[in-house]
């Protein structure tokens, strides 16, 4: 039975779901509907995935599972965040986190205040953001929850970025670093490498940057990952047309376009364009 | 003495039993948080092969199929832990046919949700 794909994990929650409903198992059938969710979020389709969410926490609230309405009003939150709807999601974070704070249930507790930043940063309001993010990591910190430590961090990371606040994006990107790579996150480390290549170039280290994005390349290439490739290449050639380093910034440029081609990434039109800018003036001079 | 088929049998009910018993002591938390999976390390080689004798059998054996079924629910904390989803996935499905043979329809249900949210992390 093939299941490496989300099409077949929701065949397996729907089967699922029929026999609890048929048994009469309400707990089942709302943990059935949140599984559903998850499983239509992961394939794009969040507006299916929002109604079983509903689904799920309609049962929950009539079954009396504080839990579980929990679960479901984060999983909310989440969903609405990414469907761009960012308000709705900090009402349901919120009413999330009442519940939580209530059961004393630490963890959860740490994944609401860490999508609560989300949900901010996602309204521009990036100050409060960073204060949820914050007290998410200390306590993904005091769980020893290592794995969301480090998303925690990336976040952080991100959040700072907005702020252009160059030595606090350092800082936390380097500790995002050092934990995918305790934690063997591969993908992490790549994008934690490109990132502080990133930074390293705003803040006029060329050098560092150009190393940064090789050993992104080399992360993302270990990994199969293509379109982590395609980054590093398109980052290094940027990092050498700031050096004066024409000739080979346009190179860079050319096999970053087929690796983006390749896998029919739309920042090939933004490489083509820029590509094409670069050869012109590589011409007149 | 028991014949080599019996001594199977025996084998893998024992340590379906371990399973549980090691779960157990995981699930309590505190300080039997690492006890727990301490047992369930030590005998991860023994399980395994209890796993792979009840699935092989499954089709001729009641008691294989019912170990079969019920070894993922009895390793439930320990394979999220130390198994693959791959890995995941191979014992589920083999448990997913026991549960239809036996018409454990809860089982079925089980192990269908957990195939479900095993096939997404192996997604991801």
């Amino acid at each position: 039975m093939d299941l490496g794909e989300p099409r077949r994990a929701i065949e397996c929650h729907q089967q699922c779901l029929d026999i609890l409903h048929g048994l009469g198992d309400r707990k089942g059938e709302s943990n059935a509907l949140g599984n559903l969710g998850v499983a239509y979020a992961v394939i794009g389709k969040l507006e299916q995935g929002v109604d079983y969410y509903e689904q799920a926490l309609a049962i929950d609230r009539e079954i009396g599972d504080r839990r579980g309405e929990a679960q479901d009003l984060g999983n909310l939150g989440i969903a609405f965040t990414s469907l761009g709807e960012p308000m709705r999601a900090v009402e349901y974070h919120n009413q999330a986190l009442i519940i939580v704070r209530e059961l004393g249930d630490r963890r959860s507790e740490a994944q609401d205040l860490g999508n609560l930043g989300s949900a901010y940063s996602a309204l521009g309001e990036t100050h409060r953001a960073i204060g949820f993010l914050e007290e998410a990591l200390a306590l993904f910190s005091d769980l020893g929850d290592r794995r969301s430590e480090w998303i925690a961090l990336t976040k952080l990371g991100d959040a700072y970025k907005d702020l252009k606040d160059w030595d606090n994006v350092r800082r936390f990107y380097e500790r995002a670093l050092t934990l995918a790579r305790e934690l063997s996150e591969m993908r992490g480390e790549a994008d934690a490498l490109g990132n502080l290549g990133v930074v390293s170039g705003v803040m006029g280290q060329p050098k560092l940057a150009l190393e940064y994005f090789k050993q992104q390349f080399d992360a993302a290439r270990e990994i199969g990952d293509r379109r982590g490739e395609g980054n590093a290449l398109w980052n290094t050639s940027r990092a050498l047309a700031r050096l004066g380093k024409s000739n080979e910034a346009i190179s860079e440029a050319k096999a970053a376009l087929k690796v983006f081609d390749e896998i029919h990434d739309p920042s090939s039109d933004q490489i083509e364009e820029q590509l094409k800018k670069w050869q012109d003036q590589s011409a007149s001079s | 003495m028991p014949s080599k088929d019996e001594a199977y049998r025996r084998h893998a009910l024992h340590y379906l039993t371990v399973t549980r018993n090691a779960n157990s002591l995981y699930s309590e938390g505190g300080t039997s948080f690492a006890p727990g999976l301490t047992l369930f390390d030590l005998e991860w080689a023994n399980i395994q092969a209890a796993q792979e004798w009840a699935q092989a059998e499954s089709g001729a054996d009641e008691l294989a199929a019912n170990i079969c079924n019920q070894l993922p629910d009895a390793a439930t904390q320990f394979v999220l832990l130390r198994q693959h989803p791959r890995d995941q996935i191979q014992w589920r499905t083999a448990a997913l046919q026991c549960a239809r043979d036996l018409n454990d329809r809860a089982g079925e249900a089980a192990h269908l949700g957990n195939l479900g949210l095993a096939a997404v992390k192996h997604t991801r």
